[in-house]
């Protein structure tokens, strides 16, 4: 049920006085970061006289000489690898908060249903798996799968 | 939260294990036409608990977080009907490549699970889970077609707009929940009928609504259909066209029975909504020249029109003339969308210049099409006209019932205009089709393929027979309300 005091302090609230908190925060913030960017510029350009040359703003590419744009196609090789280890993440945080609500289950000796239960889920996201590995989403080499 | 019995679930269950099924069924069988043969076996059997459910006396049942009353049902079989046709239909398609057909099956068999949870949702949880269920699956039938421009366009549009909808609707949620400490949809109602007249509780109620929105592409929030169906593959339109439609009118219509007694307003504010969205649908529609455009826009339009009828509840009726109108709107526009397919087969593209003499090479498909275009324009006796008919008398009552709301008349009036002006685009695609003199040269490929044949009669029937199907209108009345 609705609780009436949430309500009542919800609604009450009709003053935007708290909002001035929130202000003051926000333009504290913007001005911490806008202030560290001026002084490192004051210290580094104007205080320490760092110039700018094009080979110190071109890209780093370990010593080497870059060569042609970094706009292109990269393989997303791995893409689908990272999406099943997504699902298989949200998985396990779906999973461990059941243990205390089958706890008194699992006491009561209905441990097998328990399992059972969990199971009937982990299996579908486990015909997933299979699915994919099936697909030949997790081998390097994909032309050997067609 | 209360559990939800596990019989209330046997539909979403039965197409969840048909799922899986049709996943093997993927992996194991070369001709990929099996797997929506799976699932369409699964939406059968489905199809079948829910009509049990019904015939059992099953309704006015919620419990946690889902509710499965007569509208729900009502939206299970639509949604579970509209999911077997389009599954039988899909493999006649010629835009889907072969080898990744399968999944498009899968997919599709998703949209319908999705709209089965979100029909029936009954907390905030269930409603955000059917309604991203709804969206994920839809983004991957948008933009099936991995190495064509529209699709791609089509997928990253849907994607977009509905993360959109999707994180409006989240924050609407969220203030809810915060405002009224509770996730139940009815106990949010009760909040809101407490404090009707706080302006937070009405932004938040007003924010979390942008998701049924979208679904239903009640204007502005339906910017996206026309590229998305043009882009996306005719099956993939036809199923927005329908599944999300289904699916969010009843959770349109639940919202009004939990929280309408809230907002006295929100009849006039529904009335609005639907006027404008009919008219600005089939104002676009007016320019257009590509048949899947003019099918989205008339969709808005139509989505309009049922507006106007939800803005009647709590008149008698009300909800009733909504079933009647989406078991119509289901048969012609499906029935239209699969027509344009069939001559999509051959000429490759909807637009109206390239269906140019359809009717010569295509006499059947070009014949069922038009009947659906005529029955979508509301011309009497089929079931576009039965369906408006029903919905303007239920408007026009709901006007004299003397209750307050004698500006539904004016309602009804934009909704006869607007029934005049959606006549015309619809035109446009029937002269292409029909009148014109097309490319003979053109003749060569798509060819018949029966399934997709046989759900075009299907449709075709059903558009011709719920034309004078009055049983079927009182029975919903009945049923409805």
């Amino acid at each position: 049920m609705a609780d009436p005091a949430i309500l009542a302090a919800s609604t009450a609230t009709a003053g935007y006085s708290d909002y001035l908190a929130i202000a003051v925060v926000g333009a504290l913030a913007i001005g911490m970061v806008a202030g560290i960017l001026w002084a490192v510029w004051f210290v580094t350009r104007v205080v320490g006289r760092i110039t700018t040359t094009p080979s110190k703003t071109s890209t780093y590419e370990c010593g080497e000489t870059p060569v042609g744009p970094a706009w292109q196609r990269f393989n997303l090789r791995f893409y689908l690898v990272a999406i099943v280890f997504l699902i298989f993440d949200v998985e396990l945080v779906l999973v461990l908060p059941t243990l205390p609500l089958f706890a008194p289950a699992i006491a009561a000796g209905h441990g097998v249903a328990v399992f059972l239960k969990i199971f009937l889920f982990v299996a579908t996201l486990l015909l997933g798996l299979v699915y994919a590995a099936a697909k030949g989403d997790f081998a390097w080499d994909k032309s050997k799968h067609g | 939260m209360i559990p939800v019995p596990v019989g209330l679930m046997i539909p979403e269950i039965v197409l969840g294990v048909g799922a899986c099924a049709a996943l093997v069924a993927e992996l194991t069988c070369s001709a990929k036409r099996r797997v929506a043969q799976v699932g369409a076996l699964a939406c059968l059997l489905a199809l079948g608990v829910v009509v049990g459910q019904a015939l059992g006396g099953l309704g006015g049942h919620a419990t946690g977080s889902l509710t499965v009353d007569a509208v729900t049902l009502a939206a299970r079989i639509g949604v579970l009907v509209a999911t077997f046709l389009l599954l039988v239909a899909a493999p006649s398609s010629q835009e889907l490549n072969h080898r990744e057909e399968g999944e498009y099956h899968l997919s599709l068999l998703g949209l319908g699970l999705g709209g089965l949870v979100f029909a029936g949702a009954a907390d905030l949880l269930t409603l955000y889970l059917g309604l991203e269920f709804l969206s994920l699956t839809g983004y991957a039938l948008a933009g099936f077609r991995p190495h064509d421009r529209h699709a791609g366009e089509a997928g990253l549009k849907y994607v977009l707009f509905g993360a959109l909808a999707s994180a409006l609707t989240l924050v609407g949620m969220s203030y809810l929940y915060g405002l009224s400490g509770s996730l139940d949809l009815a106990v949010i109602g009760e909040t809101l009928s407490y404090h009707g007249a706080s302006r937070a509780l009405a932004a938040a109620a007003l924010l979390a609504l942008v998701g049924v929105a979208f679904k239903l592409t009640i204007a502005p929030f339906h910017l996206y259909s026309p590229d998305v169906y043009q882009g996306a593959p005719t099956i993939s339109a036809a199923a927005f066209a329908v599944i999300p439609k289904i699916a969010a009118a009843a959770v349109a219509a639940h919202l009004l029975l939990w929280w309408a007694p809230a907002s006295g307003h929100a009849s006039a504010a529904i009335a609005i909504a639907g006027v404008v969205t009919m008219t600005v649908g089939n104002l676009t529609a007016l320019g257009q020249t590509n048949a899947k455009r003019i099918l989205a826009l008339s969709g808005v339009a139509h989505a309009g029109y049922l507006m106007l009828a939800l803005a009647v509840w709590p008149q008698a009726g009300a909800l009733g003339a909504v079933g009647f109108y989406l078991l119509a709107y289901l048969a012609m526009n499906l029935g239209a969308f699969v027509a344009v397919m069939l001559l999509e087969n051959r000429t490759r593209s909807s637009d109206l210049d390239r269906l140019a003499g359809s009717w010569r090479q295509q006499p059947l498909e070009s014949a069922s099409l038009a009947l659906c275009l005529v029955s979508l324009a509301g011309i009497p006796p089929l079931a576009g006209f039965t369906a408006k008919w029903v919905l303007l008398r239920s408007v026009v009552e709901g006007g004299l019932a003397g209750d307050g709301r004698g500006w539904l008349l004016a309602a009804a009036v934009a909704l006869l205009v607007n029934a005049v002006l959606s006549a015309f685009p619809y035109i446009r695609i029937l002269r292409a089709c029909l009148v014109e003199g097309g490319d003979d040269a053109a003749a060569a490929g798509g060819g018949r393929s029966s399934p997709a044949l046989a759900v075009l009669a299907v449709c075709a029937a059903a558009t011709l027979v719920l034309g004078v199907a009055w049983p079927v209108v009182a029975l919903l009345r009945g049923y409805l309300g």
